[in-house]
C-alpha cells in the first residue's frame, strides 16, 4: 500500500480512539444521504414498475382498436391473423364501456369489460385475480364484480369450511345486480321505462390496482354485445407478447396485417403522460435528495480543511522528509474519497434495512400522525411498492464518490501547494 | 566534494517599513562526515538559514548546492526527491506523526525515499536500537517522553543513511539531562556513519562539540577558531 494512502486511513481511524469524531460525523453523514437517495429512487422503481405491471394486467401489452372508435367485424379471422405476427403469444376479444348497475338501493357507475374469460386468461391473468368464485361459473347470465366495488355496493361474503378443513370465502347465493347500459336509453320511446338486465354475481377478483378493483365488473363478451348493441363485432383485440419491454420492435409487423382503418397501441402509450411524469418525477427526487450528499459532502471539506490546518506543521515536516506535492494531495484526497466509499457502503446497507422495514415503518408513522392507511387510499397500492435496480446503485455510488472526492480534493491541494516552511511557520 | 554548499545568500522579508534583510550574503561549505554547528542570538535567522539550506524556503539570491548540484530555482518535486535521498533533518519539536508508532515514523521517511520495505524494515529496527529504543518500538509518540521522541526522530532523520543531517535545535524542548543525552547520540551516530551533521544551536556547550563552529550574526556568518 502506497505510505499516503496508508498514513492518510491512520489518520482517519486513529489508533488507540475508540471514536474517530472526523470520521464517524463524516460517514454518517453520507451515509444519510445516499440511504434516502436510495430508498426514495428504489421506492420510485417500485410505484412505476407497479404501474406498468398494472397497465400490462388491465389492458394487455398491445390493444388493437378502430381509429374511429368503431366495431371490428370478423375478428375471429383477424385473431387468427394476429396470432401468427412472429412475437405474438395470444390475442383476446373484448368489448368494453361504462354502465349503472344497482344492488338493492345502491347504484355505481362502473366500467364493464366483456371477454372470453378463457381467451382473455391467455393474455391478461385474470383467473388469477379471482378471490372469490370459480372463473368456469361466469356465463351470460352472471358477472364477476371488483372487490371494492363489492363492498361499496354491500355484496356479501360468507366464509365456510371447505372439504380439506381450510376456510373458504364464497358469496351468499342468489346475489344479483341490475345492469343498464346506455343502448337501453337510446332504444327507449317517450314514456318508457328502461328494464334492466338482471346478472348474478357469482366471484369478486382483487388485482391490486384499486381504481379497477373498485370500478369493474366483467360479463362474457356474448352478454357486453347484447348491452352495447354490437351484433357478432367486438370493440378490440388485446394482445400478449414475448417482451413487452420491447413491445415497439413489432408493433409494425402488427400494422402490416391490420387493415386500414385499424390501429395498434403499445401499452407504454396507453398512459404514456403518467409513465414520464413518474419517470421525470424520479429524476427530479434523484436531484433532490442528492442534495443531502452534497451537504455531507460540504462539512467532509470543511472538516478536512480544518485538518488541514491543524495538519500544517505535520504537511510541512512530510515535505522535508520528501514528501512530493502530489503525495501530500493523496493524503487528504484519499480520506474524502474513504468517507464516501465507507458512507456509500452503509447507506446501502441501511437502504436495505429501511426498505425491508417499509411497511412497519409507515404503520408506525399512521399510528403518530393518524394520517390513515395512505397507501391505499391515495396510492392506490395494498403495500409500498419496491424494485432495486442496480443502475441506481452504480449512479448513486458514482455521484457520491466523486462528490466526496472533490470535496476531499479541495483541501488536499491547499494543502499540497504550501511550501515546507510556510507550512511549518504557520502551524 | 562538499555535500552542502552556500553561495552569497540573501533573503529578505516584505514589511510596511521596507524589506527585512535576514540574511545579508552567507558562504558555507560542508564536508562529508563533518560536523558544524552554527550559533546565533534568537532572531538572527539560524532557522530560516537552515530551511534554505535544505531547500524548504527560498533565498531571495545566491546559490545551494547539494553534493555539487545546484538547487536554485528547481521544482518543488526534484527538490522533495533529492531532500528525501540526500538530507535528514531534526526538529526542535521532534514532529513526530502522532497516529504512527516509533518504528511507522522511522519507516515513514524510508517509505518516501522509495525504500525497499524489507530493508528498510530491518534498517529502521537496528537504528531504534541503536537510540536506546528497541523495546519501544510499538509506542505511539504520545507513549514516548520528549526525549524519545527526539531519539525516535533521529533515527528517522538516519534512516535513508544520508550524506547530510540538518538538526534545527534538536535540544531545545528537552530538560538539560535529556538534551545531553539526545546531543551526545547525535554526534556519536554522525561520527559513526560518517554522515555530515549542519547544527543548529543557541546553547554555546553543545556548538563546541563540533568540529566547526560558526556564528552568525547581521545575516553573516563568521568561523570562529
Amino acid at each position: 500500500m502506497p505510505w499516503s494512502i496508508y498514513l492518510a486511513f491512520k489518520q482517519l481511524f486513529p489508533p488507540g480512539k475508540h471514536f474517530p469524531a472526523f470520521a464517524l460525523v463524516s460517514i454518517i453523514g453520507v451515509a444519510i444521504g445516499v440511504c434516502s437517495l436510495l430508498v426514495v429512487q428504489t421506492v420510485m422503481n417500485g410505484y412505476g414498475r407497479e404501474h406498468r405491471e398494472n397497465i400490462q394486467r388491465m389492458y394487455g401489452h398491445v390493444v388493437v382498436t378502430d381509429s374511429h372508435g368503431g366495431a371490428i367485424a370478423n375478428h375471429k379471422a383477424l385473431m387468427a391473423t394476429l396470432e401468427k405476427v412472429p412475437g405474438v403469444v395470444a390475442a383476446s376479444p373484448f368489448a368494453e364501456g361504462q354502465v349503472m348497475v344497482r344492488h338493492g338501493d345502491i347504484p355505481a357507475l362502473p366500467f364493464v369489460r366483456g371477454i372470453d374469460l378463457d381467451k382473455e386468461d391467455n393474455v391478461v391473468p385474470v383467473k388469477k385475480f379471482l378471490t372469490v368464485g370459480e372463473p368456469d361459473a361466469l356465463d351470460d347470465d352472471r358477472v364477476i364484480v371488483g372487490s371494492e366495488l363489492a363492498r361499496m355496493l354491500n355484496l356479501r361474503v360468507r366464509v365456510k369450511t371447505g372439504g380439506n378443513g381450510e376456510l373458504v370465502r364464497e358469496l351468499v347465493p342468489g346475489q344479483t345486480i341490475e345492469v343498464y347500459s346506455p343502448t337501453m336509453l337510446d332504444a327507449l320511446k317517450d314514456d318508457e321505462v328502461p328494464m334492466p338486465v338482471e346478472l348474478e354475481v357469482c366471484g369478486l377478483f382483487e388485482s391490486g390496482y384499486r381504481p379497477a378493483d373498485e370500478n369493474t365488473i366483467i360479463v362474457s363478451l356474448r352478454r357486453m354485445q347484447e348491452l352495447y348493441n354490437l351484433g357478432k363485432d367486438v370493440q378490440g383485440i388485446r394482445l400478449r407478447v414475448e417482451d413487452p419491454e420491447a413491445v415497439e420492435k413489432i408493433i409494425p409487423a402488427i400494422c402490416r396485417v391490420l387493415p386500414m382503418k385499424l390501429r395498434a397501441t403499445p401499452w407504454i402509450y396507453v398512459n404514456w403522460n403518467f409513465l414520464q411524469a413518474v419517470q421525470f418525477e424520479k429524476t427530479l427526487l434523484f436531484f433532490l435528495m442528492f442534495i443531502i450528499t452534497l451537504v455531507a459532502s460540504f462539512s467532509i471539506a470543511s472538516t478536512l480543511f480544518s485538518a488541514v490546518v491543524k495538519r500544517s506543521r505535520e504537511i510541512g515536516i512530510l515535505g522535508a522528509l520528501g514528501a512530493r506535492p502530489r503525495q501530500i494531495l493523496m493524503i487528504f484526497a484519499s480520506q474524502g474519497v474513504a468517507v464516501g466509499a465507507i458512507g456509500y457502503g452503509i447507506g446501502c446497507v441501511l437502504t436495505f434495512v429501511i426498505i425491508a422495514a417499509r411497511d412497519e415503518i409507515v404503520s408506525f408513522i399512521n399510528s403518530i400522525f393518524g394520517s390513515g392507511d395512505m397507501i391505499q387510499t391515495q396510492y392506490l397500492f395494498s403495500q409500498i411498492p419496491v424494485h432495486y435496480n442496480g443502475n441506481d446503485f452504480l449512479v448513486a455510488a458514482i455521484f457520491t464518490i466523486l462528490t466526496t472526492t472533490v470535496a476531499g480534493l479541495i483541501p488536499a491541494i491547499w494543502a499540497a501547494r504550501r511550501k515546507p516552511s510556510e507550512a511549518m511557520r504557520e502551524a | 566534494m562538499s555535500v552542502l554548499k552556500a553561495v552569497n545568500v540573501k533573503k529578505s522579508f516584505p514589511t510596511p517599513a521596507g524589506p527585512l534583510e535576514v540574511l545579508r550574503g552567507v558562504n558555507l561549505e560542508i564536508m562529508p562526515g563533518e560536523c558544524a554547528s552554527i550559533r546565533g542570538e534568537s532572531g538572527s535567522g539560524k532557522t530560516t538559514l537552515l530551511q534554505i539550506l535544505g531547500g524548504l524556503d527560498s533565498a531571495t539570491s545566491g546559490d545551494i548546492f547539494w553534493n555539487g548540484e545546484r538547487i536554485t530555482k528547481r521544482g518543488n518535486a526534484f527538490l522533495a526527491r533529492a531532500r528525501a535521498k540526500l538530507l535528514g533533518y531534526v526538529f526542535q519539536a521532534y514532529h513526530l506523526v502522532p497516529e504512527l508508532n516509533a518504528i511507522e515514523n522511522v519507516l515513514l521517511a524510508a517509505k518516501i525515499a522509495g525504500a525497499p520495505m524489507k530493508a528498510a524494515r530491518k534498517i529502521s529496527a537496528e537504528l531504534l536500537e541503536r537510540v536506546g529504543l528497541g523495546d519501544r518500538e510499538m509506542h505511539l509518540p504520545t507513549k514516548l517522553s520528549g526525549g524519545e521522541c527526539q531519539r525516535v526522530a533521529i533515527a528517522r532523520a538516519l534512516v535513508n543513511r544520508p550524506p547530510l543531517i540538518l538538526a534545527d535545535e534538536p535540544t531545545g524542548n528537552l530538560d538539560e539531562r535529556s538534551g545531553n543525552a539526545v546531543m551526545t547520540l547525535l554526534l556519536e551516530i554522525c561520527r559513526e556513519q560518517k554522515t555530515a551533521l549542519l547544527l543548529v544551536t543557541h546553547n554555546k556547550e553543545f556548538a563546541e562539540l563540533a568540529d566547526r563552529k560558526i556564528f552568525l550574526k547581521n545575516g553573516i556568518l563568521e568561523e570562529i577558531s
